[in-house]
């Protein structure tokens, strides 16, 4: 078996530049939506068409794949068609005040609610206390106080003359009145009393007697007096009052004629006002805020008159929409028609709104007034945004949520209340009804695992808008690839790049994307690279950003994250790591890795040894005997202990025991792209076949000796090019690779050239025994007819080295069964 | 020296005192602030009497003594009780008393004495002092003050100062427009030494002083033209042919609204 290594066409796939019919992307137009992106595209413009409880969506993705810009540049293009919800602002219920009213307005209504409703209380601050210090009001008061003077002046009046009469004089003791007889105007002596014959005593007496019980019976009509005087005055301020607030909000009435409940609101107002019109009275406004008095929620502060203040949460009017930001604000809110809220920061406040307290003499006190509207009331009517990552991190804001998705109500409560761990009498502000749509944003693990642990999202989040991480690459993308560039250029404000540049950058996003026959669709990761490569065409005073500063950039970005792989290459080169370039060994192999520590991504060979001796049949894995291999590497090494089973010696048992370590890895060990790599050095360590160090290889393999395809491709590669290259190149090196990963070869120019020199090679493998024919440079061998590998042969051998295990298992086991008998 | 040079004169001496009745109820704040606020730019000391009524204390030995209380409950008048709350009303009326005196600076006293009511108050009164008397009282003859008001202003040649619960209002703080202060001028010379002194009084007490002059006019008529300046107080000479009767006084204060400073007679 001779295997052919690839020709270094096949390493890197060069854009083709004769589909650009441009000089610059300047000349290119914008692209509407996003490459690639149909599907995704599709299912956002399904999830906003349809207006039914639970088509909310989550757009999934990985991480700079564009979904917000996405979703958003879509939904701007679309909102202006939708109706501008209208505003919503919570009011004192006169009846219930710490069950406060919500209004809701059509937009930019619920402001010309507030100023109204200022502007009268204004206007009756003015009108009322004038009202009161007029000539007409005073007359009828004095009106009323004469009467209730009257009425009391008349009764002593008439009992004093009565006493009078009698000659009965009336005293005034510290808390009423006594009845003296008297004599000439003085009252009389005791002395000159118990002179009196018996009967002008008793009639003295009675008298008196008679005289107390009509004193008595007026102090007992007193209160009925005066109760019926402030009757009359209460009925006298509220005619005027009704009559100054009445023309004073009778504008007011005219605008919301014909919304019902701000009109009902506004009756309530109405009568409110003319209740309390004493309110308005300077005397009235002390006593209120008098500290040892009662204190109502509304003097929380010094305004008594903010039980009638219109606290509007939401406005939707054309002059309330602040202007977009660029994403640094807590939360944003793009105008228009429906509104589009971002929420940035998804506590379960910001999201349901809360419902703040003053502190004033010790005590947390609070009202209306001081309810704040969350992002679900600013997204009323539109679409709330918001990253399901940091949703879930915050407490109660994803059940939050849901809880106003599912009863389609907000419903403000404390998260306190929520848990009910609090009891204390606070608001209970009315509910307001929920119309909006909620885009989540998350990757796609996020999205599976909510799938499978919440049963409510799927309910709640009906579409799914699954945004693509690649695109097939052929002219037409690549075309649509360099309008997108252009989009990102004018959107930036970035220098339009050359077509050499589009070029360059379509391969280092194939290269990205790990396929030669893809492209990547992160826009996030191209936008870097535009903005960085912007950053050296600036530099060289350059008009155009041209290839060679894409490749600087490329490069630029490599050096800053290069330290790591520096210290990985050095201690190669240094031996601390033992990693062999030449010779050959017996069961050690270089295997190959990828270590990605931030934005470091690099690969390294690791020594894979493997020691062979009888045995009962195990396959030993170090790096799984101690914890360090993981599920995947553990399950590499199960299939090839499968394969060895089935392909060699299947009548005997297999009696072996082997090892099987990575030299000198102290981390964790996962995946099975080494199995190939791990079965090769066993199969060495049982034919006793060095293997010839100046190969890597990498892939996984499966029980029937096939070689599968690997991640990583050229970065393993490339990992092992620059041990050999610092070496020096022998031209007897080379990198084995599963056939099927040639399709991703996208390397580094310097590794094709290297090819190109015919000083390395990389050899694409399909099975086994093309691995091994490789590495060892003897015929790994196939079974003929008869079933027996070409003797001499690796398989041969290796069949050999197990039935001789078998064959001394056997024997060693009848000398202990004899001298078990004997 | 003229006569208005006099009565200017007399004004600014210093006053012996302005004597307050404190009676069975307690001084009533707003009276006494305004009592003390006159007190300041005319130097007088300030000085509260309480009386206990001694008709009372022989109505005690009486085998009907007894009371009505403002509730309408008849109940014994018993001797340990009427002492303890004279003597609390007499300490209440003090402290308030001490309090106003001290916020405005000024000499104060008190004194409780046993006889007759307003009358035992003249007798402690002298020449030249200023008498505050309540002008309305509830199952008292407006004879009785009326007369306690021409004995003052005419036998001891003392000024009254006239409130009274209906005008109470007006004796607290000055409104927006500053305190007024009009004096009624009835074109005698009397009248215009009366309109000279209250010029004085109304600058040293920071009020605005206006003469209103009243010559042929009724009572009534003066009294509602008064009611409508809304002023803060009224003064009059006590000889002015405007009260003819012992109770216009107190007629012509209650109509106008109004508490009244009357001006002895014979007080050249």
């Amino acid at each position: 078996m001779s295997l052919d290594a690839l020709s270094p066409d096949l390493l890197y796939r060069n854009c083709d530049l004769s589909v650009f019919k441009f000089e610059t992307t300047a000349e290119l137009p914008d692209i509407a939506g996003l490459v690639g992106q149909d599907r995704a595209l599709d299912a956002i413009r399904f999830g906003t068409a349809m207006d039914k409880a639970g088509y909310n969506m989550f757009v999934l993705g990985a991480p700079g794949a564009g979904k917000r810009t996405a979703v958003t540049r879509f939904l701007q293009s679309s909102i202006a068609e939708k109706p501008v919800p209208g505003d919503w602002a919570y009011v004192n219920n006169f009846t219930s005040p710490n069950k406060p009213l919500a209004l809701r307005t059509e937009a930019g209504r619920a402001k010309i609610l507030k100023d109204g409703v200022s502007g009268l209380i204004e206007d009756l601050q003015g009108a009322i206390p004038a009202i009161l210090e007029s000539e007409e009001y005073k007359k009828r008061l004095m009106a009323i106080d004469a009467q209730y003077a009257q009425q009391q002046g008349q009764a002593f009046e008439a009992l004093r003359i009565t006493a009078e009469a009698k000659n009965v004089t009336i005293l005034s003791t510290p808390s009423g009145f006594a009845f003296a007889p008297q004599r000439e105007g003085e009252v009389m002596k005791p002395d000159e009393f118990n002179a009196l014959p018996e009967e002008e005593r008793d009639k003295i007496k009675k008298t008196i007697g008679e005289l107390e019980r009509e004193l008595a019976q007026i102090f007992q009509h007193v209160p009925g007096w005066e109760k019926e005087r402030r009757t009359q005055i209460g009925d006298l301020n509220q005619e005027v009052a009704a009559n100054a607030v009445g023309r004073s909000i009778h504008d007011l009435t005219a605008i919301f004629e014909g919304n019902k409940t701000v009109a009902a609101w506004l009756e309530e107002l109405e009568k409110d006002l003319v209740e309390n019109m004493s309110m308005f009275t300077l005397d009235e406004r002390e006593q209120i805020m008098t500290p040892a008095g009662p204190m109502p929620a509304s003097a929380l502060v010094d305004d008594v008159f903010r039980r009638y203040a219109v606290n509007v949460i939401v406005d939707n009017g054309v002059d309330a929409a602040p202007a977009p930001t660029n994403g640094n604000a807590q939360s944003d809110f793009i105008g228009g028609g429906a509104p589009i809220v971002i929420e940035e920061h998804p506590t379960f406040t910001n999201m349901i709104g809360r419902v703040e307290h003053i502190s004033q003499m010790g005590a947390l006190l609070t009202d209306f007034s001081l309810i704040k509207g969350g992002a679900l009331h600013r997204a009323n009517g539109g679409y709330l945004l918001i990253d399901a990552l940091r949703l879930l991190r915050e407490p109660l804001a994803w059940d939050g949520l849901k809880r106003a998705l599912r009863t389609g109500r907000i419903v403000l409560e404390t998260p306190g209340d929520y848990l009910s761990l609090v009891s204390t009498v606070s608001l209970e502000p009315d509910p307001i009804p929920l119309d909006v749509k909620v885009i989540l944003f998350g990757d796609r693990q996020l999205y599976y695992l909510l799938s499978a642990a919440d049963p409510e999202f799927q309910d709640l989040f009906k579409v799914a808008a699954d945004f693509d991480d690649q695109i097939d690459r052929d002219g037409e993308s690549d075309l649509l690839y360099a309008e997108m560039i252009g989009t990102i250029c004018r959107q930036d404000g970035l220098r339009h790049l050359t077509k050499e540049a589009v070029g360059r950058v379509i391969e280092e996003s194939a290269r990205f994307a790990e396929d030669a026959e893809k492209l990547s669709l992160l826009v996030g990761p191209l936008a870097d690279l535009l903005r960085e490569a912007d950053l050296y065409a600036r530099e060289a005073a350059a008009d155009a950003i041209e290839a060679a500063h894409i490749q600087m950039a490329i490069d630029g970005r490599l050096h800053r994250s290069d330290r790591l792989r520096e210290r990985s290459l050095e201690a190669i080169t240094r031996e601390i790591v033992m990693i062999d370039t030449e010779g050959a060994v017996v069961g050690q192999i270089n295997g190959l890795s990828v270590l990605s520590l931030g934005q470091a991504s690099f690969g390294r060979p690791t020594r894979i040894t493997a020691r062979v001796r009888m045995g009962q049949g195990s396959l030993v894995d170090i790096e799984r005997e101690v914890d360090l291999g993981g599920p995947l590497h553990s399950k590499g090494v199960l299939i090839m202990t499968g394969f060895l089973s089935a392909h060699f010696a299947v009548d005997i048992p297999l009696s072996l025991s082997a090892t099987l370590v990575f030299e000198q890895s102290y981390g964790g060990v996962d995946g099975d792209s080494a199995s190939a790599a791990e079965l090769v050095a066993l199969v060495s360590a049982l034919a006793n076949a060095p293997i010839d160090q100046g190969f890597a290889i990498t892939g996984s393999i499966n029980q029937l000796g096939l070689i599968q395809p690997i991640g990583g491709v050229n970065e393993k590669i490339e990992g092992f090019f620059d041990i050999c290259a610092r070496r020096g190149l022998t031209g007897d090196q080379g990198v084995l690779i599963p056939d099927a990963n040639v399709k991703h070869l996208m390397l580094r120019h310097d590794v094709v050239d290297a090819v190109e020199r015919g000083v390395f090679s990389i050899f694409p493998i399909e099975t086994v025994e093309e691995a091994v024919t490789v590495m060892t440079g003897i015929q790994a061998g196939t079974r003929d007819g008869e079933g027996k590998f070409p003797p001499g042969s690796i398989f041969d051998r290796v069949e050999q080295r197990l039935t001789e295990f078998a064959q001394t298992q056997r024997s060693f086991n009848n000398s202990g069964e004899k001298s078990n008998r004997s | 020296m003229t006569t208005e040079d006099k009565s200017a004169a007399r004004i600014i001496e210093p006053r012996h005192k302005i004597l307050i009745e404190a009676e069975t109820t307690a001084l009533e704040p707003q009276a006494l602030a305004f009592a003390s606020r006159m007190a300041r730019p005319i130097g007088a000391r300030l000085v509260g009497c309480f009386v206990e009524n001694q008709a009372l204390i022989d109505l005690l030995e009486l085998p009907f003594a007894s009371e009505v209380s403002m509730s309408g409950t008849v109940r014994p008048l018993e001797r340990e009780r009427l002492l303890q709350e004279w003597s609390s009303q007499a300490k209440q009326a003090e402290r308030a008393l001490a309090a106003a005196a001290q916020t405005a600076g000024l000499d104060w006293g008190f004194e409780v004495r046993r006889g007759k009511p307003i009358f035992s108050l003249l007798e402690a009164a002298e020449r030249e002092d200023v008498i505050v008397l309540h002008a309305a009282r509830r199952l008292t003859a407006s004879s009785d003050v009326a007369r306690a008001v021409r004995a003052a202003t005419r036998d001891i040649h003392a000024d009254v100062l006239l409130t009274g619960a209906a005008y109470q209002r007006r004796l607290g703080p000055a409104n927006s427009q500053g305190p007024t202060l009009v004096v009624l001028d009835d074109m005698t010379s009397r009248g215009e030494a009366c309109c000279h002194a209250a010029q004085v009084l109304a600058e040293k007490a920071g009020m605005t002083c206006i003469p209103l002059r009243i010559q042929g006019d009724d009572l009534q008529a003066v009294a509602e033209q008064v009611r409508q300046m809304a002023p803060s107080l009224v003064i009059a000479d006590s000889g002015s042919a405007l009260f003819n009767r012992d109770e216009d006084v107190t007629l012509f204060s209650v109509n106008a609204e109004c508490p009244i400073l009357l001006f002895g007679t014979e007080r050249q």
